[in-house]
């Protein structure tokens, strides 16, 4: 039975990974995704003249504002549009397994896109000394940072039939999330809340990790971050149940 | 095979189904019929386990289709209304798609996407992205997926909607095909498709049934009035005068007129006598030959029209 069930998991993940590669937007997602990070990377990378990836690290919670909602916004939208949700939601397969599958796909096509960055840490590594360990421990952060992106992006999706709302609401909440424990907004707040706030914040917990340092609290914040937004995500596929 | 007892749904305060009941026997071809909007579609969602009933029970060979509903859908094959596929997939890559999670083991995946694929007329195409075919080469990939992991259950839902009449009786034939073995519930709006292919009809609207049983007991059991109609070639209101004495006769209308002494009249027997053979006899003792005789019978357009006015 678990054989079956994780059997299962795998091949709907398989479909959903394929999905972006037989649309363009693959293509185009890890075209700009490598340009504008290579762009904004090399040209503060020759000024500044230190071997070090932090500079790149710190500006790729913002390129994955925009790019992880648009990896999202079609996963439900779309399915509701065209009717297949019906379809494949009265397969012998469970709710959560569909929901798992989706962020899985969408988990894998960031990790390729982020693989494909490689030739970066080929040229800080071969251009200066720098260190190893922390520049692995940022791509680490950078996945997990981008899989609550996505988990987020895919639970907007779930609510709406339209792709454009999908993406713009994602875009807005991914926002929200990462701001809320940035340093401007958390001086701004009353003390009370401030500490919530800051341990509540995508951004705040990057931060560390964008410096290499890999905090245990960190990953369990990311992974139970991910953890609430599919299970929330599978609470409304099913509430079609309810109406 | 199929049992739904006291099925209702609900959406807000709109009854969409009230209180449901019917049964389908293993092998039974059943069609069911009824105005758009009536709750066909919304009756096989709740069998297919995408919707789940507000009150009310459905089982599959004992199963309920609510809390056993992993064990359910792999009895059934089901093809929603309007086809939804994916369209950016190939036909191969989509079939495959299904028997995988469908949990076909990898020797049998390529047997069964031949099978079925041959069973639908889709060899042809199978290389071919899903969004190229056209709207029946589309509605078979549906069927295909649906027969794929060989179920028990075909539940179709309206499968010939905006098909052209050959494309209807190609997919109509297929159906007929499939359903051999199978036991088959497909909802319509077109009647003359139900009596071409049903075992067993169920008239539903706004949400109850209003008709159920065989085509022809629907269409016996219906008010609606049985005529004979009969062209003879005769003096007009001699030929009235002699067919209004006949027995068992209750009313005789000119119908048409084809030339100076040829009519055709429209005669109404008693409910449920047969008065072709003794009609003929009678015209053809007075020397009047008869060019024209049948009898209309009530079709299913009549009933439905009846039961869902």
């Amino acid at each position: 039975m678990d054989k079956n069930y994780i059997k299962i998991i795998y091949s709907l993940f398989k479909k959903e990974l394929m999905s972006y590669f037989n649309s363009p937007i693959a293509y185009i997602f890890i075209g700009v995704f490598l340009v504008v990070g290579n762009w904004l990377f090399f040209k503060w990378f020759f000024l500044i003249g230190q071997a070090s990836m932090r500079n790149y690290f710190s500006l790729l919670p913002w390129i994955f504002l925009f790019l992880a909602p648009a990896l999202t916004m079609r996963l439900w939208a779309e399915e509701k549009r065209s009717g297949t949700i019906e379809f494949l939601l009265t397969l012998p397969v469970t709710d959560w397994q569909v929901v798992l599958s989706k962020f899985l796909g969408a988990l894998s096509f960031l990790f390729i896109a982020l693989l494909m960055t490689f030739t970066l840490p080929i040229s800080v590594l071969s251009l200066g000394n720098a260190d190893f360990g922390p520049i692995f421990g940022s791509y680490l952060g950078a996945l997990f940072l981008g899989g609550s992106y996505l988990a987020l992006g895919l639970f907007i999706s779930s609510v709406t039939k339209n792709q454009i709302i999908a993406f713009i609401l994602g875009v807005m909440a991914c926002f929200a999330f990462f701001m809320i424990g940035a340093d401007f907004v958390l001086a701004g707040a009353p003390a009370s809340v401030a500490p919530i706030m800051k341990f509540l914040g995508l951004g705040s917990h990057f931060n560390s990790i964008a410096k290499g340092v890999i905090d245990s609290k960190d990953v369990v914040y990311y992974i139970s971050f991910i953890f609430i937004f599919l299970w929330l995500n599978a609470r409304v596929i099913e509430s079609r149940s309810w109406k | 095979m199929i049992e739904v007892k006291n099925l209702s749904k609900k959406f807000g305060s709109t009854k969409v189904l009230d209180d449901i009941n019917f049964s389908v026997e293993k092998g039974e071809i059943l069609g069911f019929l009824g105005p758009n909007g009536a709750g066909k579609s919304t009756t096989m969602k709740i069998i297919t386990s995408f919707w789940a009933g507000s009150d009310g029970t459905v089982h599959i060979d004992g199963k309920n289709v609510a809390n056993q509903s992993l064990l359910t859908r792999e009895k059934i094959g089901y093809l929603p209304e309007n086809v939804p596929l994916y369209d950016e997939m190939r036909v191969f890559e989509y079939l495959k798609f299904i028997a995988e999670v469908r949990g076909i083991g990898k020797d049998e995946q390529k047997k069964a996407i031949t099978k079925a694929s041959e069973a639908c007329g889709l060899s042809k195409v199978l290389r071919k992205p899903i969004d190229e075919l056209s709207k029946c080469y589309k509605q078979r990939v549906g069927l295909a997926q649906a027969i794929i992991h060989e179920p028990d259950i075909l539940i179709l839902d309206e499968p010939t909607t905006g098909l052209d009449p050959n494309q209807i009786a190609e997919i109509r034939d297929l159906i007929k095909k499939i359903g051999k073995e199978k036991t088959v519930i497909f909802s319509t709006h077109i009647l003359s498709e139900v009596s071409a292919t049903c075992d067993r009809v169920i008239i539903i609207n706004e949400g109850k049934i209003v008709g159920e049983g065989k085509p022809e007991e629907l269409m016996n059991k219906s008010s609606h009035k049985e005529l004979v109609y009969i062209k003879i070639k005769a003096d007009k209101e001699a030929a009235l005068k002699r067919l209004k004495e006949l027995e068992n006769v209750e009313n005789v209308e000119v119908k048409d007129k084809e030339a100076s002494n040829i009519y055709g009249y429209s005669i109404e027997p008693k409910k449920g006598v047969d008065i072709r053979e003794y009609l003929s006899i009678a015209v053809t003792q007075q020397g009047w030959p008869i060019l024209e005789l049948r009898r209309k019978k009530t079709s299913l357009e009549d009933v439905f029209r009846e039961l869902t006015k």
